[in-house]
């Protein structure tokens, strides 16, 4: 696609849809690496021909490489980091199945379109459209493009720290929801894996020789579901589970996989050792217990009120009214907020359906979001 | 081949090598073209010694239901010899762990134990009287399985119409723990338990879900309340899966139960417990299948007099011969509870059954070898 560069530049949807259009083409489930290396090079092919300065860190443990852009000009110090990831949680084929890409009115459907590459194309053509104007920003952006989110970042936290803590402020580009909803909180979430081993014995000769670890665990679920607390916003699941060898075995092996959110710190050193401090109750069993704390819980504080507020003023310069909101789901903006620097999550294209088979973004949105990161970059100090 | 000299033995090496051919073949009773191999070489051995031969197609992939018959007797009630002739083992462990091999009294080979040794010894036993040119008082009817190991399912009603048309059934599976045989099993029941919830991502909306993993877990307490081991019920959820994400509520959840019961009566109050589990959470469903899957075998008078006169038969071939109750399972269960007096367990002794160490103790042989010919003759 060429670089256009007339004298006004436009911000014009289709130009935007077409773009988002190239990038949820190359599907990318989380933990196909190689998928996701192919979209890698697809935005920094992007970003290489509007002038970014481009670096790419090798991926780890079978998942995508992380690239990160940044403007050439503004110098070294802290800046904007605009957050986005460039997995989804689709396996490949769902284009050309259930999520194919097509328009039905104001929905555009597609695998990931709406968590959370429309948001990602977003603030890249906000960035390019500055470009095309010949501007430059008061400060400089880094934009950051993590390869494995859906399953937590566990080989990006780190670096997603390290460049939150070198940077003034952070845009996150999750889809906004609940009509059209930016993000200032989120809970926290924990993760575990509990792995629960007994004595195997034919259930039919030897039964009383066995002891049984799927018994053992079934105490353990009830407890860790128990924890669930509506009213102080703290719940558990335990999403996973499988175990035993055979119908006519007592089974010698269980093992679960637990989510857990919390709403604040208080929450979490209250709630994660419970977990952590599961032990056996049949003296012949053993209990393991791996994981913890995954994403800090995202509390609204002073900085990101004030950052919210600045946005909400640009918003409605442009038309709209700009609201927020609390939610259970974590994101990659918990880490950077959990560090004192001020976030400001959901600044994707407005839509529904993420994870699913009804996923769509809302083209309406694609114009006055996209006009709000442009005045975001202009006018963030 | 049929050896005609005048005083034909029972020969232990003899009865080894013909263990051998049959062990060979490897047969894991998910592999209906393996079994069949088997089949047909024991139909060839038979036919070789002048039975009567029936052979019913396998089912379901399964392998064949061989029958033969001695061509004397009549066609009136008779011993059913009951074997099966698949085992556990995949094929591959006669060329790994489980290689045919001696040590000492110990002769290792997969399916050796359970049961090829204990469904030749038979075999040997009307070969021998056809050797001597002599007749049974009752025809013998043999009749090989091939999928014991899963449960006979498509053998099953084929084994109760023929345990129906005979007076006395002698079952092939090995004698354990010293030489015993068995005359009691406990009866076995399966079941397959189904929980359905409602997804819901667990960090955004966990309200909207219903866990079938969290009602599993309720359920699965109760069935293990069931376990009463001073009167032998036994329950055992063998394998659970469930959830498709660890941040997803669970739509569904399925666990398996293996209950062993002591008798008919423990089996329709536990069957029925079973049956009537409800779901603590209201908005989960559960769907539960199965049922008694081998009743209840249990010695009762025909079963005792028949083990009296076993016992006597031994004596006289100078070993001791008990008998015990197992937890496991056999085709037996299902003659016994047709009121067919069974005895069952009177293959070779040995160990291991099922796991990587099989043998037979080959100084079982022989004794085990007279014993059945002397059943043979003596049973009117």
């Amino acid at each position: 696609m060429a670089n256009e560069t007339t004298n006004n530049p436009k911000v014009d949807p289709d130009e935007i849809l077409e773009g988002i259009r190239t990038w949820v083409e190359i599907e990318s489930p989380s933990n196909d690496g190689e998928a996701v290396n192919r979209m890698v090079n697809k935005v920094e092919t992007d970003m290489q021909a509007i002038g970014a300065e481009l670096e790419r860190t090798p991926g780890v443990d079978g998942f995508g490489d992380i690239l990160t852009a940044r403007t050439p000009w503004g110098g070294d110090g802290p800046g904007i980091l605009v957050m986005s990831h460039l997995d989804t949680v689709h396996p490949i084929g769902m284009i050309e199945d259930v999520l194919s890409w097509r328009r039905e009115g104001d929905s555009v459907f597609g695998p990931g379109i709406y968590d959370m590459k429309s948001g990602a194309y977003m603030a890249y053509y906000a960035y390019r459209h500055l470009v095309r104007q010949g501007k430059q920003t008061p400060l400089p952006i880094t934009f950051m493009f993590i390869p494995e989110e859906e399953v937590g970042s566990p080989t990006s936290q780190a670096a997603i720290e390290a460049t939150a803590k070198k940077n003034k402020y952070v845009l996150v580009t999750e889809p906004a929801r609940d009509g059209g909803k930016i993000v200032t909180g989120r809970r926290g979430s924990a993760r575990f894996k509990i792995t629960v081993n007994g004595v195997p014995a034919h259930s039919g000769l030897r039964h009383q020789d066995g002891r049984s670890a799927i018994r053992e665990m079934a105490a353990h679920i009830l407890f860790i579901e128990g924890l669930t607390d509506y009213e102080r916003n703290v719940t558990t699941n335990v999403g996973l589970i499988s175990g035993g060898t055979g119908t006519n075995v007592v089974p010698s092996e269980c093992v679960i996989e637990v989510d857990m959110r919390l709403p604040d710190m208080e929450a979490v050193d209250e709630f994660v050792p419970k977990v952590l401090n599961i032990t056996n109750i049949d003296p012949d069993c053993t209990v393991t217990v791996e994981g913890g704390l995954n994403r800090p819980p995202y509390k609204k504080d002073e900085g990101i009120s004030a950052l919210y507020e600045h946005a909400k003023g640009l918003a409605a310069d442009i038309g709209f009214d700009l609201q927020d909101m609390y939610t259970g789901g974590g994101s990659d903006g918990n880490f950077t907020a959990a560090l004192g620097v001020p976030t400001l999550d959901g600044l994707g294209a407005d839509g529904k359906g993420a994870h699913a088979h009804d996923e769509q973004i809302y083209f309406s949105s694609l114009e006055e979001r996209t006009e709000l990161w442009i005045r975001l970059f202009e006018t963030l100090e | 081949m049929p050896d005609t000299t005048n005083t034909p033995k029972v020969d232990p090496d003899e009865i080894l090598e013909g263990i051998r051919t049959w062990v060979d073949i490897e047969t894991p009773s998910y592999d209906g073209e393996a079994v069949n191999k088997l089949v047909d070489k024991v139909e060839a051995d038979m036919r070789a010694i002048g039975a009567d031969i029936d052979r019913v197609p396998g089912q379901d992939g399964f392998g064949d239901i061989l029958t033969t018959r001695t061509p004397w007797g009549g066609d009136g009630p008779g011993i059913l010899v009951l074997s099966h002739v698949d085992t556990v083992h995949p094929i591959g462990m006669k060329d790994g762990i489980l290689r045919w091999r001696r040590e000492g009294d110990s002769v290792f080979g997969p399916g050796i134990y359970d049961m090829k040794a204990g469904a030749y010894l038979a075999y040997y036993a009307y070969r021998h009287l056809v050797r001597q040119g002599k007749q049974t008082p009752l025809p013998i009817t043999f009749m090989y399985i091939p999928e014991e190991e899963i449960g006979s399912p498509t053998s099953r009603s084929r084994i109760e119409a023929a345990a129906k048309q005979n007076k006395y059934v002698l079952v092939t599976e090995p004698a354990r723990e010293g030489g015993k045989i068995v005359t009691a099993r406990k009866g076995v029941a399966h079941f397959q338990l189904e929980t359905t919830g409602m997804a819901a991502h667990a960090g955004s909306r966990p309200e909207d879900g219903r866990s079938a993993i969290h009602e599993m877990a309720h359920q699965i307490v109760k069935i293990q309340a069931m376990n009463d081991f001073e009167r032998g019920v036994s329950a055992n959820v063998g394998l659970i899966t469930g959830g498709t994400g660890i941040n997803v509520v669970a739509s569904s959840c399925r666990v398996e139960v293996d209950i062993r019961v002591p008798d008919a009566e423990a089996g329709e109050e536990f069957v029925a417990k079973m049956m009537d589990l409800k779901p603590v959470d209201p908005d989960v469903t559960l769907e539960i299948t199965g049922g008694m899957n081998r009743p209840p075998f249990e010695k009762n008078e025909g079963i005792s007099k028949l083990f009296e006169h076993a016992k006597e038969v031994c004596a006289e071939i100078g070993f001791d011969l008990e008998d015990m109750k197992t937890g496991g399972g056999s085709d037996g269960n299902f003659t016994a509870a047709l009121g067919i007096p069974t005895l069952d367990g009177l293959g070779a002794d040995g160990v291991g059954a099922h796991a990587h160490h099989e043998q037979i103790y080959f100084s079982s042989l022989e004794p085990r070898a007279k014993m059945w010919i002397r059943l043979l003759e003596t049973l009117e």
